[in-house]
């Protein structure tokens, strides 16, 4: 968001010229029927942090561009080693994932790290030395509602602009004193919602002279969870000291949820709904060679058209085939320190006016309860719910 | 005494005998009532056995009523034998004069006989040759007759202009038949030309008019005005055609492509009007980079490997919004040239060809107004002498009024956007006897914005005075200064916090001197000296408003070109003839200036970096020099028939760096530094060139073969802009291209076309010793030039004089490209790894053209004249691929809103009508 980046021109003003000059100029899709792809370029993709859930280690081949799934490596001897040469070697879990035997107790800031990896074969895959820098101060972690202006194409192949209502979690980076900082974010969310259920089941009794009818009501809470993993792509960006930014350019967005029907329509909203997000928002303080990587992933991500076809950029990663360097190696090993913090937010009904609370969580317990609206919620532990897409 | 048929001599008699029986013939010729059919109509069937001949011709006449005047006693008794049958009357009259001193004249259907003997006698008298002239021949007496034998030599002067408009032709050639002499019309349509005194057969030459015979008595010094005229048929639509003679055969240059003012109004347009450089894409070798792509690629080089001289400027961008039109207002251009190989010593500067426009017109000779009005845009061109015809002036504008139709689009962000241009042309001839002058201004202006995000504003500004001293008709030098410059301006005001304008420049100023001598006969003489001062901005950033975006000022290039020259055309004999060049150029390379230097031991990134050395302003920083040979052969077959050689050398100090596969505004011009060496090119061409049916078919085949040095080759993902270590994104290669070109022209008919076919390759290979230095692991692979198939072919169709059809078909191979190959993941992004540079091609590249023209009324005395131009462009509605790109898919639930697919972007998509309005007053 705070990037600058002069090709991104290029780009646009050959996509404004497309649709300028030539009403009857389009796009179809393209089969490269010639497809000659028969090379296994390995893949890895490794994140050391200091929350053990999101360190992920996965090897895998690159498939050919027509087919979706990738294949998982297996057998490969993969090692993390610090600086002072202590080794650590990665336990295999099938289908190309690795995990460390445990967790990141036995790693630390301040130090740099280097993954080795020894394929079946015999060749020799490795990383450069990744420096684990300490964590970003995240201060002030809040929301708003706004609008959310993205330009979509439609299933009839136009580009339209699609406005949508939602809310953006945000929060506040700090101005950097001597440095320039690279950072990233990312936030997964949950919904948690809880809703009473008021019964009523009637019975008659049949009596010699009268007929009696009973009333028995009852409440059901049900209590549902649901995890959605973020699939944006992450936010990157980088802070100079030199320059003197206001308050709103150190402001990042972290997630924008959408507004769904249930939360725009107050009719299906009664004093008998619960509802909250719990979102956790991660701040990576990464390196800057990590930080291009992104940007240019993030390049390629955006491309919407080269009319005037740029050469392409090849995204290289940090690692490299020791035994033959000119066969390539894709992917990126990345040693970060995580400040994660959670935003709970909650709607608040109240005779047809709704409002959303929010509270700031450091930790990753929300104890229980009683919450407007007379609902009691007990204590959540948010890292024993799952994410599911 | 002589004899006249109108204003041809018919005979020299020296006796009254035979004048009074001419006269007793023309008599009759004024009495005698006309006959009533034709006489090339009329059928003989009759057998003679030994009859008189007069019997014969009196029959004739009693029987056939014809005209037949003779002299009794010219025939004594001569007899004839012979049986006709349905035979012609003249074929009968060959046959019966055939074995007699005597032979007719068919003069308006009436016939005159005359004794064979006291023509030829005198004749033979009056040639100094032993020529068999056709004693019939009609000969033009130059000098006064009774000088006869009094002069070895004779002078002929004349003027040679326009038989219907009165306009000179500059440039005519006066060519002596089965001689060596020959004269040239200079500035003002005159020439003079010094022959032997006797009897020669002249032949005149004027690209665009028909050649002109004239038969001639060179008897003393006097004059011979020529009026040539064009064919009474409109010229073909897309054919670029040179002179109608067998100029392609005979002459020494080789590789070259000429068009001419009249050829250039007949070019097919894609929007209104004729695009100049875009044309030259139907001949075989070039190529345009794409449909609406600015320059042309020639022999597989890249754009800026071309030299676009508008007057002895240069122009460093060709191109009015993005390529969508030419920078050169077609009404305002008399002639162009294209040298793709064989480059005149004259021309160096670039490797691949030259482009040389001219626009002035010593043969303007009254007010005259023509423009045009199309879809996108309009012109309108002023011509007019002044000064008592002392000054000849032209001035023209091109405007555009493309806000209209963007306002009508759909999207809110083309209604906000904005493309236009503007440009003016103007020269002035001045017609100073011995001392012609030419005068040139240019400017133009193209502003293109997006929304409020981006706009561009850009321009070229041309300025060039050319002075030529006539020393005498054999010795002439020109002198040439030239200004140059292009400017562009650029504004991105999308991330608000960095709201940003940045502007660059490349300047250059010229000067030339020519001398040319003409005095040997067999020789022709030229040399010369250039010097070129550049001075190139590559790029200043400022933040606009209160944004945050960083300055960047780059620091400034200079650098200073020159060149000494000099060549020759040397024949020997009628059949074989050679040119020899020798060029020599010296490019310094100056500060001020910071030159960062490298480790040895690593690849030159901006990391490696060891030392910065900074040079003053002015100070040289490395100097580069070397000669450029040029030579070629012509061996002459028949008049139809030759073969040529030629080899050229040509350097090249400035380069324009484009990361893409068509120069857009972000490219930048770069000199030669210690570290960006001089592009070098040898290039080596063989031809056979052959004529048909009396010119009117020519055919060619050329085959060359190009080694480059030096090119430049960009890393992945290069920086360009804004970069103060542009040196380290740029990689060394160098390139070999070679094919072979063939070509039918067909000229003159009701049906007339080109046609063409080349076979081409252009390979590049890198050189670096890292493997971040190497493209594709320094193996050959195809340039983005790279076409090995290219076929065109067009014709047009003439109704009548007024109404023709036109059809142009064009194919060629797909150009290469850089495609995905693999597919991985990172998170739930999916990436892509491309494959080998231009290891793909798009797909094959087709369409056809159709049109119908109804040109301007023939009528001379009507003032207001107009054409129309009815096309329809991609007739069958191919979608030609214009690029291939990976993007975003529709986002869908399905695909997890994260698809990314390949897609083709296409132009022109489907039939696109366009049609052209003409006018000239």
């Amino acid at each position: 968001m705070l990037n600058h980046n002069a090709k991104i021109n290029t780009y646009m003003v050959m996509i404004a010229l497309t649709f300028l000059i030539f009403t009857t100029g389009c796009q179809e899709p393209y089969l490269n029927t010639n497809l000659n792809a028969n090379e296994h370029i390995p893949v890895f993709n490794g994140l050391l942090t200091n929350i053990d859930k999101l360190n992920t280690f996965k090897l895998t081949y690159a498939a050919p561009y027509t087919q979706q799934q990738t294949e998982g490596i297996a057998g490969a001897i993969i090692t993390i080693e610090d600086q002072n040469n202590r080794l650590i070697q990665l336990k295999e879990s099938g289908n190309g994932v690795y995990k460390l035997p445990n967790g990141s107790a036995d790693f630390s800031p301040e130090n740099e790290y280097i993954a080795t990896i020894i394929l079946a074969d015999g060749s020799v895959i490795k990383s450069e030395p990744i420096f684990w820098n300490d964590t970003l101060p995240l201060a002030n972690v809040f929301f708003d509602f706004n609008i959310k202006t993205s330009l979509v194409k439609n299933s009839a192949g136009e580009y339209i602009n699609v406005n949508q209502e939602g809310i953006f979690v945000k929060f506040k980076l700090q101005q950097p004193k001597t440095e320039t900082v690279y950072y990233r974010v990312n936030a997964d969310y949950y919904v948690h919602s809880q809703k009473w259920i008021s019964r009523v089941g009637e019975y008659i009794i049949h009596e010699p002279h009268y007929d009696i009818v009973y009333e028995i009501r009852y409440d059901t809470l049900y209590d549902i969870y649901e995890g959605f993993s973020n699939v944006d792509f992450p936010v990157t960006g980088e802070l100079f000291p030199y320059i003197e930014y206001d308050q709103s350019d150190l402001t990042v967005s972290a997630l924008f949820l959408p507004a769904d029907n249930e939360c725009r329509n107050f009719s299906n909203y009664t004093e008998d709904n619960f509802i909250e997000w719990l979102i956790p928002i991660d701040l990576y303080h990464t390196s800057e060679q990590v930080h291009n990587y992104y940007s240019n992933v993030a390049k390629q991500l955006g491309a919407s058209g080269q009319i005037f076809d740029p050469i392409p950029d090849q995204i290289i990663g940090n690692m490299h085939n020791e035994t033959d360097p000119s066969e390539p190696v894709l992917g990126l090993f990345d040693v970060v320190s995580v400040n994660r913090k959670y935003l709970q937010i909650y709607v608040y009904e109240s005779l047809g006016y709704r409002s959303y609370q929010s509270k700031t969580l450091s930790d990753t317990v929300i104890k229980q309860g009683w919450y407007p609206n007379q609902f009691y919620v007990d204590t959540v532990f948010i890292d024993s719910l799952p994410v599911n897409n | 005494m002589t004899l006249y048929i109108g204003s041809k001599t018919l005979l020299n008699l020296n006796s009254l005998k035979q004048f009074i029986g001419i006269l007793f013939m023309l008599f009759f010729m004024f009495t005698k009532p006309a006959i009533s059919q034709t006489i090339d109509s009329l059928q003989i069937s009759k057998t003679y056995k030994e009859t008189p001949i007069t019997e014969i011709l009196d029959a004739l006449k009693t029987e056939y009523n014809l005209n037949i005047y003779y002299k009794q006693e010219w025939f004594s008794e001569a007899l004839y034998s012979g049986s006709f049958n349905n035979v012609p009357v003249l074929t009968v009259l060959n046959r019966v004069f055939e074995n007699t001193q005597l032979i007719y004249l068919n003069i308006d259907d009436n016939i005159y006989v005359i004794p064979r003997d006291d023509v030829a006698l005198i004749l033979r008298k009056m040639t100094n040759q032993n020529n068999q002239h056709d004693l019939l021949k009609e000969y033009t007496v130059i000098g006064n007759l009774s000088e006869s034998g009094k002069h070895k030599n004779v002078k002929i002067k004349g003027l040679v202009k326009d038989g219907a408009t009165g306009d000179i032709l500059v440039g005519s050639k006066i060519i002596v038949e089965n001689t060596k002499f020959y004269a040239t019309a200079g500035y003002t349509g005159n020439y003079v030309l010094e022959i032997p005194a006797g009897l020669y057969r002249l032949r005149i030459i004027s690209m665009g008019y028909e050649d002109y015979f004239i038969d001639i008595k060179a008897v003393s010094p006097g004059k011979l005005n020529i009026e040539m005229f064009e064919e009474s048929h409109a010229i073909n639509e897309v054919t670029i055609s040179s002179e109608r003679t067998n100029k392609n055969v005979t002459r020494n240059q080789m590789s070259v492509i000429e068009m001419n003012a009249r050829t250039i109004r007949q070019l097919p347009s894609l929007i209104g009007e004729p695009d100049i450089i875009k044309s030259f894409a139907s001949m075989p070798g070039v190529k345009s980079a794409s449909e609406f792509g600015s320059g042309i690629n020639v022999r597989g080089g890249s754009e800026d490997q071309n030299l676009f001289l508008l007057e002895n400027s240069p122009i460093y961008n060709t191109s009015h919004v993005m390529g969508l039109l030419s920078v050169i207002n077609p009404d305002a251009v008399t002639k162009v040239s294209l040298y793709k190989g064989h480059i005149p010593i004259e021309f160096g500067e670039r490797v691949s060809s030259v482009m040389d426009i001219k626009i002035d017109d010593p043969s303007i000779s009254e007010l005259k107004v023509k423009g045009g009005i199309g879809i996108y845009s309009s012109r309108l061109l002023l011509e007019t002498p002044l000064m008592n015809k002392l000054v000849k002036f032209k001035i023209g504008a091109r405007s555009s009024y493309s806000d209209f139709l963007l306002k009508q689009m759909p999207d809110y962000n083309l209604q906000n956007s904005s493309a236009s241009f503007y440009d003016l042309t103007g020269s002035a001839f001045i017609n100073l006897k011995n001392n012609p002058i030419n005068v040139f201004g240019y400017y133009s202006y193209d502003y293109f914005k997006y929304a409020s995000d981006y706009s561009y504003k850009y321009g070229n500004k041309l300025y060039s005075l050319s002075w030529t001293h006539i020393f005498n008709p054999d010795f002439s030098a020109t002198v040439i200064g030239a200004y140059s410059n292009y400017a562009i301006e650029n504004e991105d005001k999308q991330d608000a916090l960095f709201k940003n304008s940045s502007v660059s420049e490349i300047e250059s100023t010229t000067g030339k001197i020519n001398f040319e001598y003409k005095g040997i006969k067999t020789q022709n003489f030229q040399m010369g000296a250039q010097g070129i001062k550049y001075a190139i901005n590559p790029g200043n950033r400022v933040p606009v408003d209160y944004s945050q975006s960083e300055v960047f000022n780059s620091e400034n290039e200079s650098g200073y070109e020159m060149s000494a020259f000099f060549g020759d055309d040397i024949t020997i004999g009628p059949l074989f003839s050679f040119s020899v060049g020798l060029r020599y150029t010296y490019f310094s390379y100056l500060g001020s200036k910071t030159i960062y230097s490298y480790t040895k031991d690593a690849p030159m990134l901006q990391e490696n970096m060891v030392d910065s050395t900074s040079y003053s302003h002015g100070e040289s920083i490395i100097n580069y020099s070397g000669f450029e040979p040029r030579a070629s052969v012509k061996y002459l077959i028949s008049a139809k028939s030759s073969i040529k050689l030629s080899y050229n050398r040509n350097k090249q100090y400035l380069s324009l760096l484009s990361y893409t596969a068509i120069t857009t505004p972000e490219d930048t011009w770069k000199l030669a530094d210690p570290y960006l060496k001089p592009i070098i090119a040898d290039q080596m061409a063989l031809g056979y060139y052959q004529n048909f049916q009396d010119n009117n078919i020519e055919a060619s085949v050329e085959i060359y073969a190009k080694k480059l040095q030096n090119l430049t080759e960009y890393r992945n993902g290069a920086q360009l802009k804004f970069n103060k270590h542009i040196e380290t994104e740029l990689l060394n290669a160098t390139g070999s291209n070679y094919g072979i070109e063939f070509l039918i022209k067909k000229k003159n008919g009701d049906l007339t076309g080109t046609l063409s076919y080349t076979y081409s390759r252009a390979w590049k290979q890198t050189d670096g010793n890292w493997l971040v230095d190497m493209i594709n692991k320094n193996e050959r692979y195809p340039s983005q030039y790279d076409i090995p198939h290219d076929f065109n072919i067009s014709g047009n169709y003439k109704i009548n004089r007024r109404i023709r059809f036109g059809a142009t078909f064009s194919y060629s191979t797909g150009r290469p490209v850089t495609l995905p190959e693999y597919t991985y993941n990172l998170g739930y992004s999916k990436l892509v790894y491309y494959s080998d540079r231009n290891k793909y091609r798009l797909s094959d590249y087709h369409r056809l053209d159709i049109s119908m023209s109804i040109d301007e009324s023939l009528k001379k005395k009507k003032n207001w004249k107009g054409s129309w131009t009815f096309s329809i462009l991609n007739v069958y509605g191919r979608k030609n691929a214009y690029s291939i790109f990976y993007q975003k898919d529709t986002p869908t639930a399905e695909n997890n809103y994260q698809a990314f697919s390949l897609y083709k972007m296409y132009l022109i998509g489907m039939p696109m009508p366009t049609v052209t309005y003409n006018f000239i007053f």
